[in-house]
C-alpha cells in the first residue's frame, strides 16, 4: 500500500556568510540534511526536537512552501514541488497546515467565518453547498458556537483562535494536515481541549497528520510513529510507544528524561536524570562522525570519525548509533 | 520539606495584596486579594494559566506596574513596609534584596551593551564593585552559573548567545546583589528541553548553596514540581489552593488543581482522552460575585455562584478556597 | 563592516550618476536655453550661432559624455549669462546656505530631541499632547506659508526683524526660525516614537528590576537603543537642508545655493544648475553613507550581519 506521504533522502541546505567577509566564503547551514520517512494513511507522524534539529523546515518541504536542495516529497504517489503554478495550488487543497500562533496565522481584517470561507471560494465556488454554509458546519465541529462567527481574530481566546485554524484548515478536507507546534501557544486547560479535538477530527475524517513538537508528552499521547531528529537528521524512528519507553538513542533519552513530571519530586536528586552538556549546536557547524558526539556522555572514538548508519531494531524501530545495542538493552530491562 | 511550623518571622508576608488597573476610565482589579508568606530559603512555586495573576503579584511587589496600576494591601519584607515606598526606595530593594529574572532572556538583556557590562553594572550598583575587582567577580559568577570560556564570553552581545545562554547570563545578574529572594517567571519556558533541565538544577543548586529564597512562576506543573517545595495554584487572581509539592500531586482538593493534573498527558501512561475542563478563562477585569471557577467547574452548587470562597487551611500546610469542598 | 560600507559607498556613486545625467537630459530637453537667454524675438542666425557655440546642436549623448569628461578635469562649466566658472559661482553661495543650515539644525537637535523624550516619557499627559499637537503643526505647514507669517508678524507688523536681504545676523533670524520648526517637529515625532517602542522592550523592566533608578534606565538602556533611528533621521534631515532650503531662501531673498539653483533653471543656465546639483546630490550622498557608517558601527547586530556570521 503506498503511504501518503513518502520523504526520501530530504535536504535543504542554506547559503550564509562566512567569518571573513572579503573571502566571501561561504558556509552551508544544513537544515534537513537527508531525511528518509514514510506516512501511512491515516497515520499520525510525530517529529520531534529541539531548536535547529530542522523540524520546522521539514514541515515547509513537505507542503511544498520551499524547494529542496536534494531528495524528493511524494504525495500520494506524485511529486510535490515548491513552483508556484496552478498544480501547485490545486494540490493546497489536500494538504493544509496549523502553525504555532494562531494569532499570526489569521488575517487581522476578516471574520472567524469569513476565514474559514476563503478557502471555499478559492477551490469550491461551484459546489453543490454553498460556502458559507459549508464553513459553518466545520466551525461548529471544531467546537466554535455561533456567536463567535462574526468576531475577529483580537476578540477570540487563544483556543478559539486556533479552532479558526483548525476549521480554515479542515474545510476543504484534506487528507494530509502538518501540524507545526499548534498547541504550544496555548494554555495548559486549553491545550487539552485542542488535543481531544485534533484526536476527534482525526478519526472522523480520516486525516493522515504530520505533528511537530517539542512536547513528547503529547506526541506519545497522539501520535502513532515517532521520528527524533538532531542537526537536520533522524536519529530514531518507531512506533511511539516503542521508541518512547524504550528509547535506543542517547539523546532520545536525553530528551525524556528532561520531561518534568508532576510528582516526580527532586528527579533531579534521583538518579538516572540525563543533564546533556553544552547547548543545541548550530547547523552550520555540523559535527564530524555522530553530529552528536560532543554532548554524548558515551561517545567512543569511533563516534567521533564516523557516522552511523540506521539500524533496524524491530518491525518498525529504527536507530541511527553506534552504541545502541547497550543503550537499548539497558532501558528495556 | 514540611513547613509544619509557620515561621513567627518569615522573609516575605503578603498580605490581602490587590492590583487594579485604569484604562480608559474603566479601573478594573486583576489581583483579588492575594496572602502567602515565604519562609527563609524556601523554594515556593507559583502555577496557572494566563491571567491568573501569578506574575502580576511579583510585578506589583517590586513596583514594576507602571504608573496605571494601584496596588493596595501589604507586603512586608524582612519586617519592613514596601508598598508605598517611593521609587527610589524600591530600587535599592530591587536587586539587592529581591531579584527577579524573566521569561525571554534574550530580550531581556540590552542588545547594545556586553554581557559583562551588564552584570557589572549590577555589581557597581550594589556592592560598589569597580574595576579589575568587577571583572574578577563577573568572571567568578558567569564560572558559577556554568558558562563556559567565560572570559571570552563575558564581552559577547547577548545576541551573540543562545536562550540558554542568555537566562545563565540573568540569573548571574541577579546573584551579583546577592538577593534573599530570587524571582524566576517562567525561566524555561522560552528554552529547549534539555536546556530546561540543566537550568533548573542550576537555579536548585544555586538555591541551596546561597540560602536564597526562590520563586518560581510557571504553567508548566512539571516544572513546578522539580524545585518546589510548596506550591501555590492560582485562577484569575487568586489563589485558590497551596500545599506542599507532594501533597498536591498525590491529593489536590480543588477541582480547578485536579483538571490542570489531568489535562497533560504523561509519558508513561497510556490515556485515551484527556479530561478538560471545559470553558475559558475568564476575561480580566469581568466581574464576577461568586467563585471565579464555578461556570467550569463540574460540581458547583448554587452558593457558588454568589459567594466567593476564601483561602482556608484544610490540613497542616495545606490552604484551599472551595466552598463544597471546605462544607464537606 | 568594510565589505558593508564598500558596497554602500558604490551605489551612492551611481546614484550621483543618474541624477546627475537626469537632470542633464531633462534640462536640455525641457526648454531651449538660447531662446530664454537671448529672448524670443532674437533673430534665428543669432540662436543658431549661440546653440552652437554652447555646443547644444549636439546630440544629447555626446553632450553627456563631453560634460563627464570635463568633469573629470574639474572643468564644471561656465554660465551661460555671464561666463563665470558654473562651480564658482555654486562655492559663493555655499556659505549663505551653511549659515542657515547649520544653526537651524543645532536648533533641530536641541528643541526636537528633547521635546520627543520628554513626551515619550509622559506619555498620553497633556504635555505629551501638547508637545505632539505643536509638532503636528509644524510638521503640516508648508515653510513658505509659515515663511511668510513669521515675516508679516515679526517684519511688517511689528517691525523687529527684517524681512529679508543678507546684511547682518538680525537678517538671518527668520529664515532659520522657519527652517527650524518644520525640522524640530519632525525629529520630535520621531524621537518619541523610538523611545517609546524602546520603553516597550522587556529589558527596560529587567533593568529597572535590577535596581536602577528609573532616570538611570533611561539614560543607560533607553536612549542608547532609541539613538540610532534618531541619528539616521538626524543625518537624512541634515542632508535635507542643504538641498532644500531652496524654498525659504526665496523667501528671504537669501543669496544661498538654493536660491542660485532656483535662478539659474528659470534662466536655462545650464551649467549653472548642473553644479549646483552635483553638489546638492554629493552632499545628501556623503551624508546618508557617514549615517549608514555610524549606524553600523553603533548597533552590534549590523555589525554581525553586515559581515561575519558567528
Amino acid at each position: 500500500m503506498t503511504p501518503l506521504l513518502n520523504v526520501t533522502g530530504l535536504q535543504r541546505h542554506f547559503f550564509v556568510e562566512g567569518k571573513n567577509e572579503w573571502l566571501a566564503d561561504k558556509k552551508i547551514l544544513r537544515a534537513v540534511d537527508g531525511v528518509t520517512l514514510s506516512v501511512q494513511r491515516g497515520k499520525t507522524l510525530g517529529i520531534v526536537g529541539e531548536s535547529g534539529c530542522g523540524k520546522s523546515t521539514m514541515a515547509k518541504l513537505v507542503l511544498g512552501l520551499i524547494p529542496a536542495t536534494a531528495g524528493t516529497v511524494e504525495f500520494d504517489g506524485k511529486p510535490v514541488t515548491a513552483q508556484r503554478n496552478r498544480a501547485w495550488r490545486a494540490a493546497r487543497r489536500h494538504m493544509q497546515m496549523v502553525y504555532q500562533d494562531p494569532l499570526g496565522a489569521l488575517d487581522r481584517r476578516l471574520t472567524a467565518l469569513e476565514q474559514v470561507t476563503e478557502p471555499l471560494l478559492i477551490h469550491e465556488k461551484n459546489g453543490e453547498i454553498k460556502p458559507a454554509v459549508a464553513a459553518q458546519t466545520m466551525m461548529r465541529a471544531v467546537g466554535l458556537t455561533d456567536n463567535l462567527f462574526t468576531r475577529y481574530p483580537h476578540e477570540l481566546s487563544g483556543g478559539q483562535r486556533q479552532r479558526v485554524v483548525l476549521a480554515r484548515a479542515l474545510v476543504l478536507k484534506p487528507s494530509l494536515l502538518v501540524c507545526d507546534e499548534p498547541i504550544s501557544a496555548l494554555d495548559v486547560s486549553v491545550q487539552a481541549q485542542v488535543i481531544n479535538l485534533l484526536d476527534d477530527l482525526r478519526q472522523q475524517m480520516n486525516l493522515t497528520m504530520l505533528f511537530i513538537s517539542h512536547d513528547l508528552r503529547v506526541v506519545r499521547h497522539i501520535c502513532d510513529e515517532v521520528a527524533v531528529m538532531y542537526l537536520g537528521r533522524i536519529i530514531e524512528q518507531g512506533s511511539a510507544k516503542e521508541v518512547l519507553s524504550h528509547p535506543a538513542h542517547p539523546y532520545t533519552r536525553a530528551l525524556i528524561s528532561a520531561v518534568s513530571t508532576p510528582g516526580a519530586k527532586h528527579a533531579i536528586a534521583g538518579s538516572g536524570r540525563i543533564i546533556l552538556k553544552g547547548e543545541p549546536p548550530n547547523p552550520v557547524d555540523i559535527p564530524t562522525g555522530c553530529s552528536f558526539h560532543p554532548r554524548c556522555a558515551m561517545a567512543t572514538a569511533h563516534c567521533k570519525t564516523s557516522a552511523p548508519t540506521v539500524t533496524r531494531l524491530g518491525e518498525s524501530h529504527t536507530v541511527s548509533c553506534h552504541l545502541h545495542a547497550m543503550i537499548h538493552h539497558g532501558s528495556a530491562s | 520539606m514540611n513547613s509544619t511550623v509557620v515561621d513567627a518571622n518569615p522573609l516575605l508576608n503578603i498580605s490581602d495584596l490587590r492590583i487594579m488597573f485604569d484604562q480608559r476610565g474603566h479601573t478594573f482589579e486583576v489581583l483579588h486579594g492575594v496572602d502567602l508568606h515565604i519562609a527563609r530559603g524556601e523554594s515556593i512555586g507559583l502555577v496557572g494559566e494566563s491571567g491568573c495573576g501569578k506574575s502580576i503579584t511579583w510585578l506589583g511587589v517590586l513596583g514594576l506596574l507602571g504608573q496605571q496600576a494601584h496596588v493596595t494591601g501589604s507586603v512586608k519584607f524582612q519586617g519592613r513596609e514596601l508598598l508605598g515606598l517611593s521609587d527610589t526606595e524600591l530600587s535599592q530593594v530591587r536587586g539587592q534584596k529581591i531579584a527577579m529574572i524573566f521569561q525571554d532572556p534574550s530580550s531581556s538583556l540590552n542588545p547594545a551593551q556586553r554581557i559583562g557590562a551588564q552584570i557589572a553594572e549590577s555589581l557597581s550598583l550594589h556592592r560598589g564593585l569597580q574595576g579589575a575587582q568587577a571583572k574578577a567577580e563577573v568572571l567568578a559568577l558567569l564560572d558559577h552559573v556554568e558558562i563556559p570560556d567565560a572570559k571570552r564570553r563575558m564581552n559577547a552581545y547577548p545576541h551573540e548567545l543562545s536562550g540558554g545562554m542568555n537566562q545563565r547570563v540573568m540569573i548571574a545578574m541577579a546573584l551579583a546583589g546577592q538577593p534573599d529572594l530570587l524571582i524566576a517567571d517562567e525561566p524555561t519556558t522560552a528554552l529547549d528541553a534539555t536546556v530546561q533541565a540543566q537550568i533548573l538544577v542550576l537555579l536548585d543548586t544555586i538555591r541551596r548553596e546561597t540560602g536564597m529564597a526562590l520563586v518560581t512562576i510557571s504553567h508548566d506543573l512539571g516544572v513546578i514540581s522539580e524545585i518546589c517545595d510548596r506550591v501555590l495554584v492560582m485562577y484569575a487572581g487568586s489563589i485558590i489552593e497551596s500545599a506542599p509539592s507532594e501533597t498536591l500531586f498525590t491529593s489536590a482538593q480543588h477541582p480547578y488543581s485536579l483538571g490542570l493534573l489531568a489535562a497533560m498527558p504523561a509519558l508513561n501512561t497510556e490515556v485515551h482522552r484527556l479530561t478538560t475542563i471545559r470553558g475559558s478563562i475568564p476575561q480580566a477585569g469581568q466581574l464576577i460575585q461568586g467563585c471565579r471557577f464555578e461556570a467550569r467547574c463540574d460540581f458547583a452548587q448554587e452558593i457558588c455562584r454568589v459567594h466567593a470562597p476564601a483561602l482556608k487551611t484544610i490540613a497542616v500546610g495545606h490552604a484551599l478556597a472551595c466552598t463544597r469542598k471546605l462544607a464537606a | 563592516m568594510g565589505r558593508y560600507m564598500l558596497s554602500r559607498s558604490l551605489r551612492a556613486l551611481l546614484t550621483i550618476f543618474l541624477v546627475v545625467g537626469f537632470a542633464f537630459t531633462i534640462l536640455r530637453l525641457s526648454g531651449d536655453p538660447a531662446m530664454m537667454i537671448l529672448s524670443a524675438d532674437a533673430p534665428p542666425e543669432a540662436i543658431a550661432a549661440f546653440r552652437e557655440s554652447w555646443g547644444l546642436d549636439a546630440p544629447l549623448w555626446q553632450q553627456f559624455w563631453g560634460y563627464l569628461l570635463n568633469i573629470f578635469h574639474g572643468n564644471f562649466g561656465v554660465s551661460m549669462r555671464d561666463a563665470s566658472p558654473a562651480m564658482g559661482l555654486v562655492l559663493e553661495a555655499i556659505p549663505a546656505t551653511l549659515a542657515l543650515a547649520l544653526p537651524a539644525f543645532a536648533l533641530n537637535l536641541l528643541i526636537g530631541i528633547p521635546a520627543g523624550i520628554f513626551a515619550a516619557l509622559h506619555r498620553n499627559s497633556w504635555m505629551d499632547r501638547l508637545v505632539m499637537s505643536f509638532s503636528v503643526a509644524g510638521h503640516t505647514l508648508p515653510s513658505f506659508v509659515l515663511g511668510l507669517l513669521l515675516v508679516l508678524i515679526f517684519a511688517v507688523s511689528l517691525g523687529w526683524l527684517p524681512s529679508g536681504g543678507y546684511s547682518g545676523f538680525e537678517h538671518a533670524v527668520l529664515p532659520v526660525l522657519t527652517l527650524t520648526v518644520g525640522g524640530a517637529a519632525v525629529l520630535a515625532r520621531y524621537t518619541r516614537s523610538s523611545m517609546l517602542e524602546v520603553l516597550g522592550q522587556p529589558y527596560i523592566r529587567a533593568a529597572s528590576a535590577k535596581g536602577l533608578r528609573w532616570s538611570q534606565v533611561v539614560i543607560r538602556h533607553a536612549l542608547p537603543n532609541a539613538a540610532l533611528p534618531i541619528i539616521t533621521i538626524a543625518g537624512l534631515m541634515f542632508g535635507g537642508l542643504i538641498a532644500g532650503a531652496v524654498v525659504v531662501e526665496s523667501v528671504f531673498s537669501w543669496p544661498g545655493v538654493g536660491r542660485l539653483t532656483v535662478s539659474a533653471v528659470g534662466n536655462r543656465d545650464l551649467a549653472v544648475v548642473q553644479a549646483a546639483l552635483l553638489l546638492i546630490t554629493v552632499s545628501m550622498v556623503a551624508t546618508n553613507l557617514l549615517v549608514d557608517a555610524i549606524y553600523c558601527l553603533f548597533d552590534p547586530r549590523l555589525r554581525a550581519s553586515a559581515g561575519a556570521h558567528q
